[in-house]
């Protein structure tokens, strides 16, 4: 009690005082600094933790610059922002991915697998010690097992142009190269412009009607999905995009009322575009007539490579447009600017 | 006409009133008098069909898509009569003895590993080994009797699975998708080609069946009594055996897994006619090509999109499935 006494007895007495302006700067600083402090731990703290809300609802933070991830999905991501020595893992798929296997040569070698998003070894995971997996929202089960035994998970799903950039940029932030992520958006926005410039020109009675053919012939891609966002971006009408889902089951008198101008066939489908053309079935459809009906490249569509698939797409819907442009220039430009290496490394479009 | 003429009549005529109502349905536009002179000038070749999209939708579409499914569903459903003929039993089909599993890993692997080769093939060839090792394995205890080869049936289904799972596994994500949408059942790709295929093996598998299928009720008395007959009752078997095998799995490889209807039709014939083979036999076949023909026709008109067939049986099929479990058998066999 009295030692509390004598401490109010000095306050009372120091606040009688006049404070000269030495004390006044000291008691400033004396604020100013912890504050200072508190901010600069703070505003460290934030810009280390990234916080994703993914489409199954998930909010996900991860601590960066991620130093070891695993990736089941964007795996095309890696050699466009130069990230091999974060990854150390990788899906099984991408020992055969074209693009894979010409920017890191032996990768079945030196990168292991723990599976793929479907299907995943989780104790093999678990060996990689990884900061992040990534993934995809397909399969949540698999993204709710691989959370339960600890591990950061980020799974994407983009589903059309903004969403996959905003993937890209993700992952920019995860690795600490936001600047490579904007370089890979600018050079896939330069071919964009490019086809948007031509395309503007094409009046609206003459756009073409365009399908994109799934797994089977009557498998078609419908209104929501990064290729229907393709189809808007090269002027073409997708008449699935009425239909809202991704892909859709159809019946054939179907797609022959939509009367497609213009046919493009996945890429892993196991079927040729002889196969279309050749079919007594199709042969009232416009597209099968005048004879434009292409397969597209095996090339995933969440790769920054969906820039050149859509500026072939372009080209084959209104080559009268782009007559002055020659593809393969434009996409060895590309690969040897995103990816570092040359468009003759992987298959090329036929 | 009696009472039981006249249930024959129309069972047999119902595929064809069915498939020629179907011919009017579809997603595509077609007026009724624009079918007519297509199908007119189809008959009569004098009649020179227009070359417009109408033709090409009703010749080349829908015909040989209702006729793939009045073929496939006589191939599930006369081969489900005679398996529940020989086996005695009421609640086999023409997929216990592996026909299924065998089509199944035929089609995985041609989808996934071996692109060139016919899917349709493969997956004959795949059932049809199946069949022949369920045989082998049954007969290993000698005296090749029913339960034997329903269990050896059931093991090899069990292996063919297990392998089309395998192949699953190790195909990638866009291949599996083929596989799955093939393993669904459906006719959304039928052309006439599918239809010469289909055609050419299911008479040739069901014709020696039909043929035979009075001795199908001295078999479907029992091993004793038909060998006391007179009956050769081991190569009766065989040949049953082997006809609606050939069938079902030339049925698998043009459509797919439709599953339900070898089970369903012959059960609703056998209810409506009585249990005489003579008769059952080709009742069953037509009630079947008419089910098949009208489940196709929902699928491809419930909705916008193509339905495959095979969940329409499935949602039909079990239903019934547990309507027979509860009556026990006894009534719809005829006993």
């Amino acid at each position: 009690m009295i030692g509390v006494r004598s401490q109010n007895t000095a306050v009372r007495s120091q606040k009688g005082k006049k404070p000269s302006a030495f004390s006044l700067k000291r008691r400033l600083w004396r604020i100013l600094i912890p504050c200072l402090i508190v901010l600069f731990l703070a505003s460290a703290s934030w810009a280390a933790v990234i916080t994703y809300k993914d489409k199954i609802g998930r909010t996900v933070k991860i601590p960066v610059p991620v130093k070891r991830a695993v990736f089941f999905q964007t795996y095309e991501l890696i050699p466009a922002l130069g990230i091999w020595d974060r990854v150390v893992g990788i899906a099984r798929w991408a020992y055969d991915n074209d693009l894979m296997k010409a920017a890191k040569p032996g990768i079945e070698k030196s990168v292991p697998s723990a599976g793929s998003g479907m299907d995943v070894n989780i104790e093999a995971l678990l060996k990689l010690n990884p900061d992040v997996v990534i993934t995809w929202t397909s399969k949540p089960e698999t993204v709710r097992f691989m959370e339960e035994t600890g591990l950061k998970v980020i799974a994407v799903y983009p589903e059309d142009l903004e969403e996959l950039y905003g993937v890209m940029r993700l992952h920019g932030r995860l690795f600490g190269k936001e600047k490579q992520a904007e370089h890979c958006i600018a050079r896939m926005e330069s071919i964009f412009k490019l086809i948007k410039e031509r395309v503007t020109r094409i009046p609206e009675d003459k756009r073409k009607r365009v399908l994109w053919l799934g797994g089977k012939p009557t498998s078609v891609a419908c209104g929501i999905g990064v290729t229907d966002d393709v189809f808007k971006l090269i002027g073409g009408v997708n008449p699935a995009a009425q239909i809202p889902r991704r892909n859709a089951d159809v019946p054939i008198e179907r797609i022959i009322a939509w009367n497609p101008d213009v046919i493009f066939i996945w890429g892993n489908a196991g079927y040729k575009a002889q196969d279309i053309l050749d079919n007594p079935q199709w042969k009232f459809i416009s597209a099968v007539r005048e004879g434009r009906v292409y397969k597209a490249p095996e090339w995933s569509t969440w790769s920054p490579r969906l820039a050149p698939v859509a500026l072939w797409m372009a080209m084959k819907t209104y080559p009268e447009y782009f007559r002055d442009i020659n593809l393969d220039r434009v996409t060895d430009e590309f690969y040897r600017k995103v990816f570092g290496i040359a468009y003759n490394q992987v298959k090329k479009i036929e | 006409m009696s009472k039981k003429a006249l249930k024959t009549i129309t069972i047999m005529a119902s595929p064809f009133l069915i498939g020629w109502v179907a011919l009017f349905i579809g997603a595509y536009n077609v007026s009724p008098l624009m079918v007519l002179k297509v199908i007119g000038s189809g008959i009569w070749p004098f009649l020179k069909s227009p070359d417009i999209e109408e033709t090409a939708i009703i010749l080349d579409i829908r015909l040989p898509r209702i006729i793939l499914a009045g073929l496939v569903g006589i191939a599930l459903s006369g081969s489900g009569v005679t398996l529940q003929g020989i086996f005695r039993n009421p609640l086999v089909d023409p997929f216990i003895l592996g026909i299924s599993a065998g089509a199944a890993l035929g089609c995985a692997l041609s989808v996934g590993f071996f692109p060139h080769l016919p899917i349709q093939m493969m997956a004959f060839l795949f059932a049809i080994t199946a069949v022949i090792l369920a045989y082998s394995i049954a007969k290993t205890q000698g005296e090749v009797s029913r339960l034997p080869l329903v269990l050896s049936g059931v093991i090899i289904s069990a292996f063919f699975t297990a392998m089309v799972s395998i192949v699953k596994f190790l195909v990638d994500p866009h291949k599996l998708q083929n596989i799955v949408y093939w393993l669904m059942g459906s006719f959304s790709l039928s052309d006439w080609r599918l239809v010469k295929i289909a055609g050419i093996g299911i008479i040739t598998g069901l014709l020696p069946v039909f043929l035979m299928r009075w001795r199908l009720n001295v078999l479907s008395m029992g091993e004793d009594e038909a060998s006391a007959l007179g009956v050769n009752t081991k190569r009766d078997r065989i040949i049953f055996i082997a006809g609606s095998s050939l069938a079902v799995s030339i049925a698998v490889s043009v459509s797919g897994i439709i599953g339900w209807v070898g089970l369903m039709v012959p059960h609703l014939v056998r209810m409506i006619t009585g249990p005489d083979h003579k008769s059952l036999i080709p009742l069953s076949m037509a009630g079947g090509a008419a089910f098949m023909i009208f489940a196709d026709t929902v699928a491809r008109n419930l909705t916008d999109l193509d339905i495959p067939v095979g969940i329409i049986t499935a949602i039909t099929g079990a239903p019934f499935f547990i309507y027979l479990m509860k009556k026990g058998g006894k009534e719809s066999w005829g006993r």
